[in-house]
Protein backbone atom coordinates (compact mmCIF):
# COMPACT_ATOMS: atom_id res chain seq x y z
CA UNK A 1 0.00 0.00 0.00
CA UNK A 2 2.56 2.23 1.03
CA UNK A 3 4.91 1.56 -1.97
CA UNK A 4 1.84 2.10 -4.02
CA UNK A 5 2.07 6.33 -3.04
CA UNK A 6 5.53 6.58 -3.46
CA UNK A 7 7.41 7.57 -6.44
CA UNK A 8 6.58 7.16 -10.14
CA UNK A 9 9.23 4.99 -10.84
CA UNK A 10 8.27 2.95 -7.94
CA UNK A 11 4.82 2.77 -9.39
CA UNK A 12 5.63 1.84 -13.06
CA UNK A 13 8.36 -0.31 -12.17
CA UNK A 14 5.36 -2.29 -10.31
CA UNK A 15 2.66 -1.93 -13.70
CA UNK A 16 6.56 -3.19 -15.27
CA UNK A 17 6.07 -6.49 -13.67
CA UNK A 18 2.93 -6.84 -13.78
CA UNK A 19 2.31 -6.87 -17.41
CA UNK A 20 5.62 -9.18 -17.65
CA UNK A 21 4.07 -11.50 -15.89
CA UNK A 22 0.96 -11.54 -17.60
CA UNK A 23 3.40 -11.91 -20.81
CA UNK A 24 5.05 -15.04 -19.62
CA UNK A 25 1.20 -16.37 -18.61
CA UNK A 26 -0.08 -15.44 -22.38
CA UNK A 27 3.27 -16.64 -24.21
CA UNK A 28 5.42 -18.80 -21.79
CA UNK A 29 2.57 -22.20 -21.78
CA UNK A 30 1.77 -22.54 -25.55
CA UNK A 31 5.74 -22.10 -26.20
CA UNK A 32 6.50 -25.11 -24.50
CA UNK A 33 3.21 -26.98 -25.74
CA UNK A 34 1.60 -26.89 -22.38
CA UNK A 35 -2.63 -27.75 -22.97
CA UNK A 36 -5.13 -25.65 -22.76
CA UNK A 37 -7.16 -27.58 -19.63
CA UNK A 38 -3.54 -27.76 -17.89
CA UNK A 39 -2.36 -24.14 -17.87
CA UNK A 40 -5.12 -21.67 -20.20
CA UNK A 41 -3.34 -18.57 -21.39
CA UNK A 42 -4.22 -15.31 -20.05
CA UNK A 43 -6.51 -14.68 -23.32
CA UNK A 44 -8.09 -17.78 -22.92
CA UNK A 45 -9.29 -16.95 -19.23
CA UNK A 46 -10.67 -13.31 -20.68
CA UNK A 47 -12.71 -15.16 -23.07
CA UNK A 48 -14.23 -17.93 -20.69
CA UNK A 49 -14.78 -14.95 -18.35
CA UNK A 50 -16.92 -13.02 -20.48
CA UNK A 51 -18.77 -16.24 -21.13
CA UNK A 52 -19.11 -16.83 -17.74
CA UNK A 53 -20.75 -13.66 -17.35
CA UNK A 54 -22.77 -14.17 -20.26
CA UNK A 55 -23.84 -17.27 -19.87
CA UNK A 56 -22.68 -18.69 -16.17
CA UNK A 57 -24.33 -15.65 -14.13
CA UNK A 58 -20.84 -14.97 -12.57
CA UNK A 59 -22.02 -11.39 -11.27
CA UNK A 60 -24.79 -12.94 -9.26
CA UNK A 61 -21.94 -16.11 -7.78
CA UNK A 62 -19.51 -13.09 -7.08
CA UNK A 63 -22.06 -11.08 -5.81
CA UNK A 64 -23.11 -14.31 -3.42
CA UNK A 65 -19.87 -15.13 -2.19
CA UNK A 66 -19.23 -11.50 -1.23
CA UNK A 67 -22.59 -11.14 0.26
CA UNK A 68 -21.34 -14.56 2.18
CA UNK A 69 -17.82 -13.17 3.51
CA UNK A 70 -18.85 -9.79 4.54
CA UNK A 71 -21.54 -11.09 6.79
CA UNK A 72 -19.28 -14.17 8.12
CA UNK A 73 -16.57 -11.54 8.77
CA UNK A 74 -19.03 -9.67 10.42
CA UNK A 75 -20.66 -12.36 12.70
CA UNK A 76 -17.63 -14.32 13.63
CA UNK A 77 -15.92 -10.42 14.16
CA UNK A 78 -18.63 -9.67 16.88
CA UNK A 79 -18.56 -13.24 18.48
CA UNK A 80 -15.33 -13.63 18.88
CA UNK A 81 -14.52 -9.84 20.17
CA UNK A 82 -17.65 -10.35 22.62
CA UNK A 83 -16.46 -13.47 23.82
CA UNK A 84 -12.81 -12.11 23.92
CA UNK A 85 -13.72 -9.38 26.51
CA UNK A 86 -16.30 -11.53 28.27
CA UNK A 87 -13.01 -13.81 28.76
CA UNK A 88 -10.51 -10.78 29.34
CA UNK A 89 -12.93 -9.44 32.50
CA UNK A 90 -13.10 -12.70 33.86
CA UNK A 91 -9.77 -14.29 34.63
CA UNK A 92 -11.36 -17.75 36.32
CA UNK A 93 -13.34 -18.41 32.83
CA UNK A 94 -10.09 -17.76 31.11
CA UNK A 95 -8.47 -20.50 32.92
CA UNK A 96 -11.22 -22.76 33.16
CA UNK A 97 -11.75 -22.72 28.82
CA UNK A 98 -8.22 -21.85 27.91
CA UNK A 99 -6.84 -25.31 27.29
CA UNK A 100 -10.61 -26.04 25.14
CA UNK A 101 -10.15 -22.52 23.35
CA UNK A 102 -6.61 -23.70 22.52
CA UNK A 103 -7.73 -27.04 20.97
CA UNK A 104 -10.06 -25.67 18.88
CA UNK A 105 -8.04 -22.79 17.76
CA UNK A 106 -5.56 -25.78 16.50
CA UNK A 107 -8.63 -27.71 15.04
CA UNK A 108 -8.25 -27.39 11.02
CA UNK A 109 -11.79 -25.54 10.61
CA UNK A 110 -12.90 -26.19 7.52
CA UNK A 111 -12.91 -29.41 8.80
CA UNK A 112 -16.02 -28.86 9.81
CA UNK A 113 -18.02 -27.83 6.73
CA UNK A 114 -18.80 -31.73 5.50
CA UNK A 115 -20.63 -31.76 9.30
CA UNK A 116 -22.29 -28.34 9.02
CA UNK A 117 -23.78 -29.81 5.84
CA UNK A 118 -24.84 -32.74 7.90
CA UNK A 119 -26.45 -30.69 10.35
CA UNK A 120 -28.06 -28.07 8.56
CA UNK A 121 -28.23 -29.21 4.48
CA UNK A 122 -27.06 -27.32 1.69
CA UNK A 123 -28.00 -23.97 2.35
CA UNK A 124 -26.49 -20.59 3.33
CA UNK A 125 -25.77 -21.62 6.95
CA UNK A 126 -22.99 -23.96 6.45
CA UNK A 127 -20.54 -21.38 4.84
CA UNK A 128 -21.32 -19.02 7.03
CA UNK A 129 -21.14 -21.27 9.72
CA UNK A 130 -17.28 -22.18 8.53
CA UNK A 131 -16.88 -18.70 7.97
CA UNK A 132 -17.86 -17.54 11.66
CA UNK A 133 -15.83 -20.24 12.82
CA UNK A 134 -12.74 -19.60 11.28
CA UNK A 135 -12.31 -15.66 11.75
CA UNK A 136 -13.63 -15.97 15.27
CA UNK A 137 -10.40 -17.31 16.94
CA UNK A 138 -7.56 -15.14 15.55
CA UNK A 139 -9.65 -12.02 17.23
CA UNK A 140 -10.92 -13.88 20.33
CA UNK A 141 -6.89 -14.47 20.89
CA UNK A 142 -6.54 -11.01 19.87
CA UNK A 143 -8.88 -9.12 21.83
CA UNK A 144 -8.04 -11.39 25.07
CA UNK A 145 -3.96 -10.56 24.82
CA UNK A 146 -4.78 -7.20 25.02
CA UNK A 147 -7.11 -7.03 27.68
CA UNK A 148 -4.64 -9.17 29.86
CA UNK A 149 -1.98 -6.21 28.93
CA UNK A 150 -4.13 -3.02 29.55
CA UNK A 151 -1.36 -0.70 31.25
CA UNK A 152 -2.56 -1.19 35.15
CA UNK A 153 -1.49 2.03 35.88
CA UNK A 154 -4.14 3.64 33.76
CA UNK A 155 -6.73 1.52 35.08
CA UNK A 156 -5.59 2.52 38.81
CA UNK A 157 -5.55 6.18 37.30
CA UNK A 158 -9.59 5.31 36.60
CA UNK A 159 -10.18 3.64 39.58
CA UNK A 160 -8.51 6.81 41.42
CA UNK A 161 -10.81 8.83 39.80
CA UNK A 162 -13.91 6.51 40.69
CA UNK A 163 -14.60 4.76 37.96
CA UNK A 164 -16.80 2.11 38.05
CA UNK A 165 -15.84 -1.15 36.66
CA UNK A 166 -17.80 -0.82 33.77
CA UNK A 167 -16.50 2.67 32.88
CA UNK A 168 -13.24 1.81 32.98
CA UNK A 169 -13.80 -0.88 30.54
CA UNK A 170 -15.64 1.54 28.45
CA UNK A 171 -13.11 4.30 28.46
CA UNK A 172 -10.01 2.28 29.08
CA UNK A 173 -9.91 -1.37 28.05
CA UNK A 174 -11.79 -0.77 25.15
CA UNK A 175 -9.68 1.69 23.57
CA UNK A 176 -6.70 -0.40 24.75
CA UNK A 177 -7.36 -2.97 22.70
CA UNK A 178 -8.27 -1.42 19.73
CA UNK A 179 -4.82 -1.97 18.08
CA UNK A 180 -5.06 -5.38 18.60
CA UNK A 181 -8.46 -5.71 17.55
CA UNK A 182 -8.03 -4.71 14.60
CA UNK A 183 -4.77 -6.59 14.30
CA UNK A 184 -7.31 -9.78 14.58
CA UNK A 185 -9.58 -8.27 12.39
CA UNK A 186 -7.48 -8.27 9.34
CA UNK A 187 -6.29 -11.60 9.92
CA UNK A 188 -9.89 -12.19 10.44
CA UNK A 189 -10.68 -10.66 6.72
CA UNK A 190 -8.25 -12.56 4.77
CA UNK A 191 -9.35 -16.13 6.50
CA UNK A 192 -13.58 -15.17 6.06
CA UNK A 193 -12.51 -15.72 2.42
CA UNK A 194 -11.01 -19.32 2.85
CA UNK A 195 -13.93 -19.94 5.16
CA UNK A 196 -17.04 -19.56 2.25
CA UNK A 197 -15.14 -20.88 -0.44
CA UNK A 198 -14.75 -24.16 1.13
CA UNK A 199 -18.32 -24.46 2.44
CA UNK A 200 -19.03 -23.37 -1.32
CA UNK A 201 -17.13 -26.05 -2.54
CA UNK A 202 -18.19 -28.91 -0.50
CA UNK A 203 -22.11 -28.11 -0.41
CA UNK A 204 -24.32 -25.65 -2.14
CA UNK A 205 -25.16 -24.46 -6.11
CA UNK A 206 -23.84 -21.02 -5.90
CA UNK A 207 -20.77 -19.25 -5.41
CA UNK A 208 -16.97 -18.78 -6.75
CA UNK A 209 -16.18 -22.13 -4.56
CA UNK A 210 -19.07 -23.96 -6.57
CA UNK A 211 -17.65 -22.60 -9.75
CA UNK A 212 -14.15 -24.32 -8.68
CA UNK A 213 -15.91 -27.83 -7.83
CA UNK A 214 -18.53 -27.03 -11.13
CA UNK A 215 -15.52 -26.02 -13.53
CA UNK A 216 -12.80 -28.96 -12.27
CA UNK A 217 -16.54 -31.72 -13.20
CA UNK A 218 -16.09 -30.19 -16.49
CA UNK A 219 -12.18 -29.85 -17.13
CA UNK A 220 -13.00 -26.02 -17.09
CA UNK A 221 -9.69 -24.71 -16.06
CA UNK A 222 -9.91 -21.21 -17.26
CA UNK A 223 -13.31 -21.39 -15.13
CA UNK A 224 -11.07 -22.44 -11.79
CA UNK A 225 -8.67 -19.72 -12.60
CA UNK A 226 -10.71 -16.98 -12.43
CA UNK A 227 -12.77 -18.56 -9.78
CA UNK A 228 -9.58 -18.32 -8.03
CA UNK A 229 -8.85 -14.66 -9.21
CA UNK A 230 -12.11 -13.10 -8.12
CA UNK A 231 -11.92 -14.95 -4.82
CA UNK A 232 -8.90 -13.12 -4.44
CA UNK A 233 -9.99 -9.63 -5.42
CA UNK A 234 -13.06 -10.17 -3.00
CA UNK A 235 -10.02 -11.04 0.13
CA UNK A 236 -7.99 -8.22 -0.91
CA UNK A 237 -11.05 -5.51 -1.01
CA UNK A 238 -12.07 -6.66 2.53
CA UNK A 239 -8.55 -6.51 4.00
CA UNK A 240 -8.07 -2.84 2.38
CA UNK A 241 -11.72 -1.91 3.83
CA UNK A 242 -10.96 -3.16 7.10
CA UNK A 243 -7.37 -1.74 7.17
CA UNK A 244 -9.12 1.69 5.87
CA UNK A 245 -11.32 2.07 8.91
CA UNK A 246 -8.55 0.82 11.03
CA UNK A 247 -6.17 4.16 9.70
CA UNK A 248 -9.42 6.03 10.36
CA UNK A 249 -10.29 4.48 14.16
CA UNK A 250 -6.42 4.32 15.35
CA UNK A 251 -5.54 8.09 13.38
CA UNK A 252 -3.90 8.96 17.17
CA UNK A 253 -1.19 6.36 16.82
CA UNK A 254 2.58 7.43 15.38
CA UNK A 255 2.78 5.90 12.29
CA UNK A 256 6.43 5.20 11.10
CA UNK A 257 5.73 5.83 7.43
CA UNK A 258 4.55 9.23 8.30
CA UNK A 259 8.08 10.60 8.97
CA UNK B 1 -9.50 23.29 50.20
CA UNK B 2 -6.42 21.33 51.20
CA UNK B 3 -6.31 18.22 52.91
CA UNK B 4 -3.77 17.47 55.77
CA UNK B 5 -2.60 13.44 55.78
CA UNK B 6 -1.60 11.15 58.64
CA UNK B 7 -0.13 8.37 58.43
CA UNK B 8 0.07 6.40 61.55
CA UNK B 9 1.85 3.42 62.40
CA UNK B 10 1.17 1.99 58.86
CA UNK B 11 2.49 -1.50 58.14
CA UNK B 12 2.24 -3.24 54.72
CA UNK B 13 2.15 -6.99 54.21
CA UNK B 14 2.31 -8.61 50.33
CA UNK B 15 1.56 -11.98 50.17
CA UNK B 16 2.22 -14.41 47.48
CA UNK B 17 -1.23 -15.98 46.58
CA UNK B 18 1.18 -18.77 44.65
CA UNK B 19 3.82 -19.25 46.79
CA UNK B 20 2.46 -17.99 50.10
CA UNK B 21 5.98 -16.30 51.00
CA UNK B 22 5.32 -12.79 52.50
CA UNK B 23 6.99 -9.34 51.92
CA UNK B 24 6.87 -6.48 54.24
CA UNK B 25 7.30 -3.34 52.44
CA UNK B 26 6.67 -0.64 54.90
CA UNK B 27 7.24 -1.59 58.91
CA UNK B 28 5.18 0.96 61.53
CA UNK B 29 5.83 3.62 59.73
CA UNK B 30 4.32 7.30 60.84
CA UNK B 31 4.53 10.31 59.44
CA UNK B 32 2.41 13.46 59.00
CA UNK B 33 1.26 16.67 56.21
CA UNK B 34 0.05 19.51 57.52
CA UNK B 35 -2.58 21.18 55.05
CA UNK B 36 -1.01 22.75 52.00
CA UNK B 37 2.58 21.41 52.72
CA UNK B 38 4.78 19.99 50.38
CA UNK B 39 6.54 16.94 51.72
CA UNK B 40 9.12 15.06 50.20
CA UNK B 41 9.92 10.86 50.56
CA UNK B 42 13.03 10.11 49.79
CA UNK B 43 14.88 6.25 50.42
CA UNK B 44 16.68 3.60 48.89
CA UNK B 45 14.55 1.50 45.75
CA UNK B 46 12.49 -0.84 47.33
CA UNK B 47 11.64 0.75 50.58
CA UNK B 48 8.09 1.23 50.00
CA UNK B 49 7.53 4.54 48.50
CA UNK B 50 4.90 3.37 45.81
CA UNK B 51 3.05 0.98 48.47
CA UNK B 52 2.88 4.18 50.14
CA UNK B 53 1.11 6.04 47.53
CA UNK B 54 -1.29 3.60 46.13
CA UNK B 55 -2.35 3.47 50.37
CA UNK B 56 -3.00 7.48 50.70
CA UNK B 57 -5.25 7.27 47.23
CA UNK B 58 -7.50 4.04 48.48
CA UNK B 59 -5.95 1.83 46.18
CA UNK B 60 -5.43 -0.72 49.14
CA UNK B 61 -5.45 -0.45 52.94
CA UNK B 62 -2.55 -1.31 55.27
CA UNK B 63 -2.15 -4.11 56.48
CA UNK B 64 -1.50 -2.55 60.35
CA UNK B 65 -1.86 1.08 61.40
CA UNK B 66 -4.65 4.13 60.40
CA UNK B 67 -3.95 7.04 56.91
CA UNK B 68 -5.99 9.18 57.94
CA UNK B 69 -7.38 12.45 55.84
CA UNK B 70 -8.42 15.26 57.40
CA UNK B 71 -8.51 13.07 60.46
CA UNK B 72 -10.85 10.26 58.46
CA UNK B 73 -9.62 7.22 57.75
CA UNK B 74 -9.23 6.57 54.44
CA UNK B 75 -11.18 2.99 53.42
CA UNK B 76 -10.98 3.63 49.42
CA UNK B 77 -10.39 5.28 46.54
CA UNK B 78 -11.87 9.16 46.99
CA UNK B 79 -12.45 12.23 44.22
CA UNK B 80 -10.30 14.66 46.00
CA UNK B 81 -7.13 13.11 45.53
CA UNK B 82 -4.57 13.26 42.67
CA UNK B 83 -2.65 11.13 41.54
CA UNK B 84 1.10 11.84 39.27
CA UNK B 85 3.39 9.18 38.52
CA UNK B 86 6.67 9.22 36.14
CA UNK B 87 4.52 7.99 33.00
CA UNK B 88 2.10 10.60 32.33
CA UNK B 89 -0.42 8.26 31.91
CA UNK B 90 -2.41 9.73 28.74
CA UNK B 91 -4.76 8.29 26.76
CA UNK B 92 -3.50 8.19 23.49
CA UNK B 93 -6.88 8.22 21.91
CA UNK B 94 -8.03 11.29 23.10
CA UNK B 95 -6.19 14.86 22.25
CA UNK B 96 -5.16 16.59 24.82
CA UNK B 97 -7.91 19.16 26.09
CA UNK B 98 -10.52 15.33 26.47
CA UNK B 99 -7.21 13.75 28.41
CA UNK B 100 -7.73 17.03 30.79
CA UNK B 101 -11.18 16.33 31.23
CA UNK B 102 -10.99 12.77 31.53
CA UNK B 103 -10.87 12.89 35.83
CA UNK B 104 -14.02 15.48 35.47
CA UNK B 105 -15.86 12.82 33.74
CA UNK B 106 -17.50 11.04 37.42
CA UNK B 107 -18.36 14.67 38.25
CA UNK B 108 -21.97 15.96 37.99
CA UNK B 109 -20.92 18.75 35.80
CA UNK B 110 -22.34 19.95 32.27
CA UNK B 111 -20.15 19.47 29.34
CA UNK B 112 -19.61 22.70 28.68
CA UNK B 113 -18.51 23.57 32.28
CA UNK B 114 -15.68 20.43 31.90
CA UNK B 115 -14.50 22.04 28.89
CA UNK B 116 -14.36 25.64 29.99
CA UNK B 117 -12.70 23.89 33.70
CA UNK B 118 -9.83 21.61 30.92
CA UNK B 119 -9.34 24.66 29.26
CA UNK B 120 -8.63 26.74 32.26
CA UNK B 121 -5.96 24.64 33.78
CA UNK B 122 -4.53 24.42 29.91
CA UNK B 123 -4.47 28.25 29.84
CA UNK B 124 -2.37 27.78 33.12
CA UNK B 125 0.23 25.46 32.20
CA UNK B 126 0.83 27.44 28.37
CA UNK B 127 -0.77 24.34 26.15
CA UNK B 128 -4.16 26.05 24.85
CA UNK B 129 -2.12 25.86 21.39
CA UNK B 130 -2.18 22.11 22.00
CA UNK B 131 -5.71 21.58 23.38
CA UNK B 132 -6.59 19.75 20.28
CA UNK B 133 -3.48 18.14 19.56
CA UNK B 134 -2.79 14.31 20.28
CA UNK B 135 -0.09 13.06 23.14
CA UNK B 136 2.40 11.64 20.71
CA UNK B 137 2.43 15.08 19.24
CA UNK B 138 3.86 16.82 22.29
CA UNK B 139 7.71 16.94 24.04
CA UNK B 140 7.84 14.46 27.19
CA UNK B 141 7.82 17.97 29.25
CA UNK B 142 4.79 18.84 27.87
CA UNK B 143 2.92 15.78 28.41
CA UNK B 144 3.95 16.21 31.94
CA UNK B 145 2.01 19.32 32.41
CA UNK B 146 -0.49 17.99 30.94
CA UNK B 147 -1.00 15.17 33.24
CA UNK B 148 -0.70 18.09 35.89
CA UNK B 149 -3.19 20.17 34.09
CA UNK B 150 -5.45 16.61 34.50
CA UNK B 151 -4.58 16.31 38.19
CA UNK B 152 -5.44 19.94 38.97
CA UNK B 153 -8.36 19.52 36.65
CA UNK B 154 -10.54 17.97 39.58
CA UNK B 155 -9.47 20.52 42.13
CA UNK B 156 -7.98 17.68 44.81
CA UNK B 157 -7.13 18.59 48.50
CA UNK B 158 -3.94 15.94 48.04
CA UNK B 159 -1.80 16.06 45.20
CA UNK B 160 0.56 12.63 45.51
CA UNK B 161 3.63 12.36 42.48
CA UNK B 162 5.60 9.55 42.24
CA UNK B 163 9.09 10.63 40.97
CA UNK B 164 7.19 12.75 38.02
CA UNK B 165 9.92 14.40 36.85
CA UNK B 166 12.66 11.51 36.55
CA UNK B 167 11.72 10.60 33.31
CA UNK B 168 12.92 13.87 31.60
CA UNK B 169 15.95 15.57 30.49
CA UNK B 170 17.70 17.59 32.79
CA UNK B 171 17.00 20.53 31.02
CA UNK B 172 13.12 19.87 30.58
CA UNK B 173 13.12 19.04 34.48
CA UNK B 174 14.35 22.32 35.68
CA UNK B 175 12.14 23.88 33.56
CA UNK B 176 9.22 21.84 34.74
CA UNK B 177 10.09 21.75 38.32
CA UNK B 178 9.88 25.74 38.86
CA UNK B 179 6.66 25.60 36.61
CA UNK B 180 5.28 22.85 38.98
CA UNK B 181 6.49 24.67 42.25
CA UNK B 182 4.60 27.94 41.27
CA UNK B 183 1.40 26.57 40.42
CA UNK B 184 1.48 24.20 43.53
CA UNK B 185 1.95 27.42 45.41
CA UNK B 186 -0.79 28.97 43.84
CA UNK B 187 -3.37 26.28 44.40
CA UNK B 188 -2.15 25.71 47.53
CA UNK B 189 -3.00 21.90 47.69
CA UNK B 190 -1.18 19.45 49.95
CA UNK B 191 1.46 17.61 48.06
CA UNK B 192 3.36 14.03 48.68
CA UNK B 193 6.12 14.09 46.55
CA UNK B 194 8.40 10.40 46.41
CA UNK B 195 11.79 10.85 44.63
CA UNK B 196 14.66 9.34 44.61
CA UNK B 197 16.60 12.68 43.32
CA UNK B 198 17.95 14.48 46.64
CA UNK B 199 18.38 17.32 45.13
CA UNK B 200 15.11 17.76 43.64
CA UNK B 201 13.46 17.36 47.34
CA UNK B 202 15.86 20.09 48.89
CA UNK B 203 14.37 22.19 45.89
CA UNK B 204 10.94 21.68 46.14
CA UNK B 205 10.10 20.12 49.49
CA UNK B 206 8.58 22.48 52.72
CA UNK B 207 9.90 19.12 54.44
CA UNK B 208 11.95 16.04 53.85
CA UNK B 209 11.03 12.51 55.44
CA UNK B 210 13.78 9.47 54.89
CA UNK B 211 12.94 6.00 54.77
CA UNK B 212 15.38 3.11 55.37
CA UNK B 213 15.16 0.20 52.81
CA UNK B 214 12.93 -2.85 52.81
CA UNK B 215 10.80 -2.66 55.17
CA UNK B 216 10.67 0.77 54.76
CA UNK B 217 10.13 2.67 58.06
CA UNK B 218 11.43 6.91 58.69
CA UNK B 219 14.88 7.59 59.66
CA UNK B 220 15.13 10.85 59.68
CA UNK B 221 12.39 13.88 59.23
CA UNK B 222 13.12 17.69 58.85
CA UNK B 223 12.25 20.84 57.18
CA UNK B 224 13.93 22.65 54.74
CA UNK B 225 14.49 26.29 55.82
CA UNK B 226 15.36 28.10 52.75
CA UNK B 227 13.41 30.95 50.50
CA UNK B 228 12.01 30.82 47.16
CA UNK B 229 9.99 28.47 47.23
CA UNK B 230 7.95 28.99 44.20
CA UNK B 231 12.26 29.16 42.11
CA UNK B 232 13.79 25.73 42.87
CA UNK B 233 16.48 27.02 40.63
CA UNK B 234 17.20 29.83 42.82
CA UNK B 235 16.87 27.86 45.62
CA UNK B 236 19.60 25.28 44.42
CA UNK B 237 21.82 27.87 44.52
CA UNK B 238 21.43 28.68 48.13
CA UNK B 239 24.13 27.46 50.04
CA UNK B 240 22.23 26.14 52.66
CA UNK B 241 20.72 23.85 50.34
CA UNK B 242 23.94 21.74 49.64
CA UNK B 243 23.81 21.30 53.40
CA UNK B 244 20.18 19.74 53.28
CA UNK B 245 21.16 17.67 50.77
CA UNK B 246 24.56 16.15 52.31
CA UNK B 247 22.47 15.21 55.35
CA UNK B 248 19.63 13.08 53.21
CA UNK B 249 22.76 11.98 51.77
CA UNK B 250 24.58 11.00 55.12
CA UNK B 251 21.10 9.51 56.70
CA UNK B 252 20.72 7.03 53.56
CA UNK B 253 24.61 5.81 54.11
CA UNK B 254 25.22 6.59 50.69
CA UNK B 255 29.19 6.89 51.33
CA UNK B 256 28.75 3.31 52.70
CA UNK B 257 27.59 2.21 49.23
CA UNK B 258 30.03 0.92 46.99
CA UNK B 259 29.38 1.90 43.40
CA UNK B 260 30.84 -1.63 42.20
Amino acid sequence: MKSLQGKPTELLAILGMGVLMLAIWEFLPPALGVPKYIIPTFSDCLNELSRMFARQDMLGHTVSTLISTVIGFILGSLLGAACGYLLGMSPLAEKVLSPYILGLQIAPKVAFAPLFIIWFGYGDIPKLLVTVLIVFFPILVNVLQSMKTVDHDLVNLARVYSMNRWTIFRKIEVPSSLPNLFAGLRIGATLAVIGVTVGEMVGGNTGLGFLITYGEGQANTAMVFNAIIFLTIIGIALYFAVSGVEKRVLHYLERNDQH
Amino acid sequence: MTSSLDLQNITKVFTDAKTGSSVTAVTDMSFSVAPGELVAVVGPSGCGKSTILNMVSGLYGPTEGRVLLDGKPVTGTRPEVGFMLQKDLLLPWRNIVQNVEFGLEEKKMSRADRRAKAMEELTRMQLVDFADKYPHHLSGGMRQRAALARTLAIEPEIILLDEPFSALDAQTKLVLQRHFARTIAETGVTCVLITHDLNEAVILADRVVVLSGRPGRVIDEFEIDLPHRTDPLKRSLEPQAGVYVKRLFDALHLEDQDAA
